[in-house]
């Protein structure tokens, strides 16, 4: 209990990587703020975060890092910083990123994201989503054949 | 990372609360290709999450007001963009929609209606302020398949009593009604009588009558919050004719007593809101297409007050603002076009634009040299009228300003009469504005030009004189002008003030020549002539009904000319303003295609010119 010394929690990743990081970075993901509150504040804490890779936290914990220290900079700074960071990520850090954020609750960055995915979503045909996002259509013709006269846009 | 990567099937199996955060980011027709991709984005597709409230509140029709019911004409393009939207919002959203929003300016058929209804069972939030083109039957049966609706906003209608017992009869927890035009006896004893349990009520922005409002107060023992915010409050007995009422600025004690037993009462009347001069401007009909888009969204009881219109709906992909006439059109429909065409006026070539004078000359000269004026305009539906009949305008030709001052409305037997640079409108149809007692009695038999542009009700600003004023302020005076033309009769000129002549009739011809080379299928201009003028026949005849058809044709027995031919046109446009009082709701379709102020102006400003030229 040295007062001047800053709080750190070691947060362990689903495959077993140990990242210690300050407690109020940790806190920008919810669940992890609930789980420290519950648990009481105790030194050492270990927090294992399933689902998540070491390869994800680390980037999960990056933007977390940016957005705990928010306040010292400018709101427009964060968003560039924001930008960056998301244009980074390819499709699969993306996808483990949105998981992450949903499991640890960062809501910011869950935004952050699906605003990346949409964009990559908009203005495309069916068939090239499912090129982009490797989707298996399981459709039977009969339910596409529906489906597509049921959203026709330009049917005129 | 490189481990997991493998798995084939992810993007599909992510959990739908994330799918559905991706999914929100997009709109309508962005998320019918996304439906396709595979099941359970399909189903993501369709989450209430997203589709809990759909706003259309950006969506409206392309429409030109008629002489006929449901006295709008939409364009049959705008007709079937609807139908698209409607088809596509209710494929992706499986019956999860339980909150609707609609544009005041969109009118749907009940073809629409029934598509929604059958596909939004659980619809609890109706926003539908344009009824013109709903029947009776048409709403009746949507009500009917809308067991859970709780709130409804809707225009004013003249026969309120079906709705609200269909209400009554089918939806179990309706508890929120918000009333958009006018609140008189009908409405309040038709809900009090069907509609007991109902919680809160909104009229804000409307023509309130007094004893309407006492009603309310005192039989709806159930009600808990009162909305009647910017309400210009009316003595007597009915909305349909304003003609003899009283405003009354202070709301009285005693009302305020029976009010105090409501959780929430929200009451502004207050010179300095702008809400509530937008209303005394308007008369007491507002007219929302003049002002902010979100304007009419508001609402001082939250859960009557619309928010941010969402992704669902941008409009992005089509250009609104085209507007198409079409080729084939009755008559009637074709004069409207005539009176409407300054929105489609986009600037003529000078050569064109004097073609269109000559024209509009020839016109009006043969117009004017055939008809009288006809009756003020007046309502149709005036069941007991409490006061005399209003006489026809008498035309005064030029008198000074001195003369001018006795019909400041202090002798009841003379009409009432108001200038605006120079023109004298008879105002006896608004005399509770413009009467002694009104708001704006101080107007009355001046020309209050000044005062008008600078919306000042100084002793020093009540003359003619516009000298040294800005830019802005003379944009409102053309405002007002322009208000005037299209609501009252002009019944003479000041003397010593440069008369305008025909700027009115310079504009609308000119605009109607316009309008007729924006047709799809060009019409002669000799042809627009002849059906201008049979329009005017028509106008002025069925201007009492049709039953009294031609009765007001009489031999024309003015000698100015000039003040003669003005007068059709502003007849024309009175015409005009009245359907709005007859129409099924008070939304008034009547000038909404909101003409553009710059259009106008530089229409004016040409023909102006010209007459100096003169």
């Amino acid at each position: 209990m040295v007062g001047v010394k800053k709080k750190m929690v070691t947060l362990v990743s689903s495959d077993g990587v140990e990242f210690v990081v300050e407690k109020r970075v940790a806190e920008q993901s919810l669940f992890i703020k609930n789980a420290l509150n519950e648990g009481g504040v105790e030194e050492k804490v270990m927090i294992p975060i399933p689902k998540v890779t070491s390869d994800t936290l680390s980037s999960v914990l990056e933007y977390c890092e940016k957005h705990a220290s928010a306040t010292e900079f400018q709101e427009n700074e964060i968003e560039e910083w924001d930008k960056e960071y998301i244009e980074k990520a390819d499709l699969d850090l993306l996808y483990y990123l949105l998981q992450a954020s949903y499991s640890m609750s960062i809501m910011g960055l869950m935004e952050l994201g699906a605003k990346k995915v949409a964009s990559l979503i908009r203005g495309k045909s069916p068939q090239e989503i499912r090129e982009l996002f490797n989707i298996k259509n399981d459709f039977t013709p009969e339910q596409e054949e529906e489906i597509r006269r049921e959203m026709q846009w330009n049917y005129e | 990372m490189t481990e997991v990567k493998s798995t084939s099937k992810r993007w599909e199996d992510m959990e739908t609360d994330v799918l559905v955060k991706i999914f929100k980011e997009l709109n309508m027709i962005e998320l019918s290709p996304v439906s396709q991709v595979c099941r359970s984005w399909l189903l993501a597709c369709s989450d209430i999450w997203l589709w809990h409230t759909f706003d259309l509140g950006l969506l409206k029709s392309n429409f030109i007001q008629t002489r006929a019911s449901p006295y709008i004409w939409v364009d049959d393009r705008s007709d079937k963009r609807l139908t698209r939207v409607l088809k596509t919002a209710m494929a992706l959203s499986r019956g999860n929609i339980s909150c609707l929003i609609f544009h005041f300016n969109l009118y749907m058929k009940d073809e629409h209606l029934s598509y929604i209804s059958e596909r939004c069972p659980h619809l609890k939030r109706l926003v539908l302020p344009a009824w013109n083109r709903i029947t009776k039957n048409g709403i009746c049966q949507a009500i009917q398949s809308w067991q859970e609706l709780e709130s409804l906003t809707m225009p004013w209608i003249a026969h309120p009593p079906y709705i609200m017992e269909e209400i009554s009869r089918n939806c179990k927890n309706f508890t929120q009604l918000k009333i958009m035009g006018s609140f008189d006896m009908n409405f309040a004893s038709a809900i009090a009588a069907n509609i007991p349990k109902l919680k809160v009520l909104s009229v804000r922005c409307s023509m309130l009558m007094k004893e309407a409002l006492v009603y309310i107060l005192d039989v709806m023992k159930d009600l808990e919050v009162l909305n009647i915010s910017h309400c210009v409050l009316l003595e007597g007995h009915s909305t349909s004719f304003p003609g003899s009422r009283m405003v009354f600025r202070e709301l009285e004690e005693s009302i305020l007593r029976k009010a105090s037993g409501l959780r929430e009462f929200f009451y502004c009347q207050n010179n300095s809101c702008s809400t509530c001069q937008r209303m005394v401007r308007d008369e007491g009909l507002m007219r929302w297409w003049k002002y902010e888009e979100w304007f009419w969204r508001l609402d001082e009881v939250n859960c009557l007050a619309l928010g941010a219109y969402g992704k669902l709906f941008d409009e992005g992909d089509e250009n609104p603002k085209s507007f198409i006439v079409a080729a084939v059109m009755g008559i009637a429909e074709l004069w409207e076009s005539l009176n409407q065409a300054i929105t489609v006026y986009t600037g003529l070539s000078p050569a064109a634009f004097f073609t269109a004078l000559a024209l509009a000359g020839a016109v009006y000269f043969a117009v004017s040299s055939l008809f009288s004026r006809p009756e003020p305009v007046r309502n149709r539906e005036v069941e007991i009228k409490e006061s005399e009949p209003l006489a026809p305008p008498v035309q005064l030709g030029e008198i000074t300003e001195e003369e001018l001052k006795v019909y400041d409305g202090s002798d009841p037997k003379k009409p009432l009469l108001m200038a605006i640079k120079g023109q004298i409108y008879d105002v006896s149809q608004s005399r509770m504005f413009y009467g002694p007692g009104g708001p704006y009695a101080l107007f009355a038999g001046k020309d209050a030009s000044r005062a008008l542009a600078k919306m000042s009700f100084e002793e020093q600003d009540l003359t003619g004189d516009i000298s040294g004023l800005g830019p802005f302020e003379l944009e409102a005076l053309q405002d007002w002008e322009y208000k005037f033309m299209s609501k009252y009769v002009t019944v003479g000129t000041i003397k010593k003030t440069v008369v305008v002549t025909d700027a009115s009739t310079t504009e609308i011809a000119a605009a109607s020549t316009e309008n007729n080379s924006n047709n799809t299928a060009p019409v002669h201009e000799a042809e627009v002539e002849a059906e201008a003028e049979h329009c005017k026949h028509e106008e002025e005849g069925s201007d009492n009904g049709p039953t009294e058809h031609g009765v007001e044709l009489k031999e024309s027995s003015h000698a100015d000319h000039s003040a003669e031919t003005k007068e059709h046109v502003v007849t024309g446009y009175a015409a005009g303003t009245e359907k709005v009082y007859d129409a099924e709701t008070k939304n008034e379709p009547a000038d909404h295609t909101a003409i553009p102020k710059e259009d106008f102006s530089e229409a004016k400003y040409v023909s102006v010119e010209d007459s100096k030229q003169e």
